[in-house]
């Protein structure tokens, strides 16, 4: 019984850790504060293009996500060996894309792959070609530190298993074309309408 | 004699902050992870060092001094959210009210301040399989009737009113200290709880990790310790900075 207590305690506490930090930060679903008053042309504070590592992508070019600054991004983060939650996902972003037909070429698509050992450029193309993703989608290999690093910035939470493979939540984020955090929509089969209407409002 | 003391007193204050921190050494092992995943396969914990202590405010200002970005007044709060560092006086003080804190760990540092920190020091934050094999090894020098029991007592008392000093609390068998009984530390891969939803997109396995259906998904149902562990680390993000909230920093072995 006491131990019992303890746990309810402790319970408690970490609810309010919970509950009493995150009260002025984004959500995992729906709006993220809008606080991008950064001019044109410069890195606001809040942008995750700050992150300057480098990533390669399906066509084994190195990049930084600084360089899809200037349009809108819809981003996931998948891997190639999924079977079933990725191929959702990326249908789920596809469904956006359709919804944005007469806005083609004003939206960068992404895909980020959790598994650096795997998810290397070839197999990346494969899987681009496979899901008929168009030239408006960039699919991005990086290390374990820097995927981890833009998961946390994201948050997306993942877990690596034994055998390689990867659980993970899946969320589809919006980026301004400073690489602010603007939109966030947890889970599979997710309406497009609402994304897409988020993405809308960001083109210029 | 005057100067002789002086001098004293600078080489065991500057030995003390630039002394090579100790790490120990952490054998081999397997580590079941708490929330069972797709694969119910341990995962392999390969030997690491670790930091035989959590960091200290000393050896964080060091920190501070040569990374300016770091500073409590230029951290960026995509990085560090507002309590970073919010007991220190200043930028660069700790603080004479702060004095018993200078050997306890520093707390309300972000995982990314963290993460900063371990890379400047040549070394990286331990992962969640790591820390955890660490944290799992026997006390050696504190009488207890079980690991789990220590442990719930320690999350069950409220927080001192200043943060005792690193190895106030027990050492383990692997040589490293206070790994439960002085804060929580963060691990480089904490965002893996798969708390919201996992990859078969379920919403219904929010509840599952949380109420009684998540027992049946998990290593060890009596262990209430590593579950209020896991929960405390799928409840953070990135720039969170909490009271009680730490690290500690680990190295491969070659």
């Amino acid at each position: 019984m006491n131990k019992m207590k303890t746990c309810v305690y402790s319970l408690l506490v970490i609810l309010f850790f919970s509950c009493s930090d995150s009260s002025n930060k984004s959500a995992f679903t729906g709006e993220v504060p809008k606080n991008n008053t950064a001019p044109v042309g410069t890195i606001s504070s809040e942008s995750i293009y700050q992150l300057t590592d480098t990533f390669q992508t399906q066509d084994s070019k190195n990049v930084t996500l600084a360089s899809f600054a200037g349009k809108p991004t819809v981003v996931g983060m998948i891997f190639t060996h999924c079977t079933y939650a990725c191929p959702r996902l990326t249908a789920d972003i596809k469904n956006v894309e359709n919804k944005l037909k007469d806005e083609n070429g004003k939206v960068n698509y992404l895909l980020v792959s959790f598994d650096s050992e795997r998810d290397f450029p070839d197999t990346l193309k494969k899987y681009a070609r496979d899901a008929g993703l168009d030239e408006n989608w960039t699919l991005l290999h990086g290390n374990e530190e820097v995927v981890r690093t833009l998961s946390v910035l994201l948050n997306v939470q993942f877990a690596k298993d034994a055998e390689g493979n990867f659980s993970h939540s899946n969320i589809i984020s919006v980026l301004d074309k400073n690489g602010v955090l603007n939109f966030q929509k947890e889970g599979l089969g997710t309406d497009p309408e609402e994304i897409s209407k988020a993405v809308k409002q960001l083109i210029q | 004699m005057k100067y002789l003391v002086t001098i004293m007193i600078a080489v065991i204050f500057f030995g003390h902050v630039n002394a090579q921190k100790k790490m120990a050494v952490i054998p081999a092992g397997k580590y079941q992870p708490f929330f069972v995943t797709k694969s119910d396969k341990p995962l392999q914990v390969n030997t690491f060092k670790m930091d035989e202590t959590a960091v200290t405010n000393l050896e964080y200002l060091e920190f501070v001094k040569t990374n300016p970005q770091w500073r409590r007044s230029k951290v960026n709060r995509l990085f560090a959210d507002t309590n970073y560092l919010k007991y220190w006086d200043g930028d660069l003080t700790i603080g004479e009210a702060n004095k018993n804190l200078y050997n306890s760990p520093v707390v309300y540092v972000s995982w990314f301040a963290a993460q900063a920190y371990s890379k400047w020091k040549n070394k990286k934050l331990p992962t969640v399989a790591e820390w955890e094999f660490a944290a799992n090894a026997a006390p050696k020098n504190i009488k207890y009737k079980s690991l789990t029991d220590y442990v719930l007592d320690w999350y069950s008392k409220p927080n001192p009113p200043h943060l005792p000093n690193v190895k106030s609390t027990y050492q383990n068998v692997y040589g490293v200290y206070d790994m439960h009984g002085l804060i929580w530390e963060w691990t480089s891969n904490f965002n893996s709880f798969i708390g919201s939803s996992d990859s078969r997109g379920n919403s219904e396995a929010d509840l599952k990790n949380f109420c009684a259906g998540g027992a049946i998904n998990v290593g060890d149902k009596t262990d209430y310790a590593s579950f209020l562990r896991y929960s405390f680390r799928g409840s953070l993000k990135g720039n969170y900075c909490i009271a009680n909230l730490g690290f500690r920093c680990s190295k491969d072995l070659n």
